[in-house]
């Protein structure tokens, strides 16, 4: 079979990212490349890879750029201190790219859903209901 | 036996769209002041939105992506935000109307000033988002928002010269003493209203949330056939009953108690009673409609989970913006602006911010990287084509008219 080729800047960056279990677990905010040791100087056939999908809104806020990016940036930089590369999902625990893209691991799992924890932990589940699925 | 009413997502959405607090007033007020010169209007609007919401609905069923995160995946994140903090915005000033609006039609039944009412409403809205089953609150809103036909059954009543009434919509000429810019402004608005980004923001997710596949095509066509050219019909029996009774006595429109006028006059207390429960469905149809638009927009943008057909714990981000989105539009309806200039405004600036939706779902619904083979046809394109021309104009347009005629004045 032919290898698909995938266009990053159109099929991955800021898609819908799915975890194992089918929930909604973030976009794809930007994308992890590794060179290659010495690259291009060196001779070899090795090239730049993508080595992990990068989604969270510190994530996010570099990419925007601009005021707002780096100002949120700076912000986010203060509230979680000394967390470079946070919100890194290997390139091994994507399962299918599509319309959207496909996780093999939980979203709990990821650093991107702290906020989303936090929300849940002391908003959402202080009001009566909110563990019962809409009747 | 999969769903009785497989319909009542397109119905709520157009109803919500078209028969919304502003537009009732707006439509009216049309009417009395113009007769039947800006109904063409309503056509373009009509076969406009069936378009667009068609193409959103088949890209939701096919791909399982809803509309603003295609937004964001074709414009970036960029641009994506502007339109984000665009659409947020009007959607905000649509759902404080839309409370105020429940709250109106609530005073109207009661004579308890509608100030009042305004927090039990708002409440209300955010029970029904918190509690009810998306299929039931769009069965319910969709099915007695339908008293608003009421108003068609006026209009007949009335027994109008059917031959008179359709040459004056189909030669449209203006009242001495009526300027061209106003006639133009108030054209862009009911374009606006039928056109607005917050319903195909709706109609979309709703899809999502109902699990469209490949496989409920059809019920897409249906909704968006039967829906949207209904709701248009609503918007068309309001004009006409204005211009029936209203404009020969020169009464102008400014509130709801106005746009009863027609029906208590030709079809009595039942009339009334019935286009109550209406104006109430529909208002509140509308402020669901918003309020769920305001977390489906936002969490898309950024990914999170969203939606109505996960427990409210597993989408706590999404639900915590819907909560604070009606109370912030509670408050600012509470500081008595008055709610139906409000949606004047936002009809407008949705024509504005309307491209920005537009586009990429003209785009997406061409890939086939989303689409497969369901790409749009030939036909859908050449049509997509040529309202993309008109959203444009009626964009640019929107903002200097609204300024040279002082919004309509």
């Amino acid at each position: 079979m032919a290898a698909r080729i995938i266009d990053a800047a159109l099929e991955l960056l800021d898609r819908q990212l799915i975890d194992r279990d089918d929930k909604l677990a973030g976009n794809v905010d930007d994308v992890e490349i590794t060179l290659p040791e010495n690259w291009p100087a060196n001779e070899s056939d090795e090239l730049p890879v993508v080595t992990a999908l990068l989604s969270g809104p510190g994530v996010l806020a570099e990419r925007l750029g601009g005021r707002l990016g780096r100002g949120w940036a700076e912000f986010h930089r203060r509230i979680h201190p000394g967390t470079a590369g946070l919100g890194a999902i290997p390139v091994a625990q994507v399962r299918e790219i599509g319309s959207a893209i496909r996780l093999a691991v939980a979203r709990d799992q990821l650093p991107s859903d702290r906020m989303e924890d936090w929300f849940r932990r002391h908003v959402i589940a202080k009001i009566p209901g909110a563990g019962h699925a809409p009747e | 036996m999969k769903k009785v009413f497989a319909v009542t997502l397109g119905i709520l959405t157009a109803i919500g769209g078209f028969v919304d607090i502003g537009d009732i007033v707006a439509n009216a007020a049309v009417g009395a002041r113009y007769k039947w010169a800006l109904a063409w209007v309503v056509v373009v609007g009509v076969i406009g939105i069936v378009l667009f919401a068609e193409m959103a609905g088949r890209v939701a069923a096919v791909s399982g992506r809803a509309v603003f995160d295609l937004i964001r995946e074709r414009l970036g994140p960029r641009f994506a935000l502007a339109n984000l903090i665009g659409s947020f915005f009007v959607n905000l000033m649509t759902l404080t109307a839309e409370i105020a609006g429940v709250a109106l039609a609530l005073e109207l039944a009661t004579d308890v000033n509608y100030l009042l009412w305004l927090p039990v409403c708002a409440f209300a809205v955010w029970l029904v988002i918190w509690r009810v089953k998306f299929e039931t609150m769009e069965d319910v809103f969709g099915i007695v928002g339908l008293a608003m036909i009421v108003v068609a059954v006026t209009v007949w009543r009335a027994g109008p010269d059917w031959g008179s009434m359709f040459h004056e919509a189909s030669h449209p000429s203006l009242n001495s003493g009526e300027g061209l810019p106003t006639y133009f402004y108030y054209a862009i608005a009911l374009f606006g209203a039928a056109m607005t980004p917050y319903e195909v923001f709706f109609f979309s997710s709703g899809a999502v949330e109902e699990h469209w596949t490949r496989a409920d095509l059809f019920v897409n066509r249906a909704n968006v056939y039967i829906g949207f050219p209904l709701g248009g019909l609503l918007s068309l029996a309001l004009m006409s009953a204005a211009a029936l009774t209203l404009a020969p006595l020169d009464i102008t429109v400014e509130h709801l108690g106005q746009v009863a006028l027609p029906t208590t006059l030709t079809l009595g207390k039942l009339g009334l009673a019935t286009l109550l429960i209406g104006f109430f469905a529909a208002t509140f149809g509308a402020a669901l409609e918003t309020a769920l638009s305001a977390g489906y927009t936002i969490a898309q943008y950024f990914g999170w989970q969203w939606g109505k057909f996960v427990r409210p714990r597993e989408a706590a981000r999404f639900h915590t913006v819907v909560l604070a989105t009606i109370v912030v539009a509670a408050i600012i309806g509470l500081s008595s602006v008055d709610p139906i200039k409000v949606t004047e405004y936002s009809l407008i600036f949705s024509a504005v911010a309307l491209p920005l939706t537009y586009i990429p779902i003209l785009v997406v619904a061409n890939d086939p990287g989303y689409m497969g083979t369901k790409v749009n046809s030939r036909f859908s394109n050449a049509l997509g084509s040529v309202y993309l021309v008109i959203i444009l104009v009626a964009a640019l347009a929107a903002i200097p008219l609204m300024l040279a005629t002082k919004a309509g004045a």
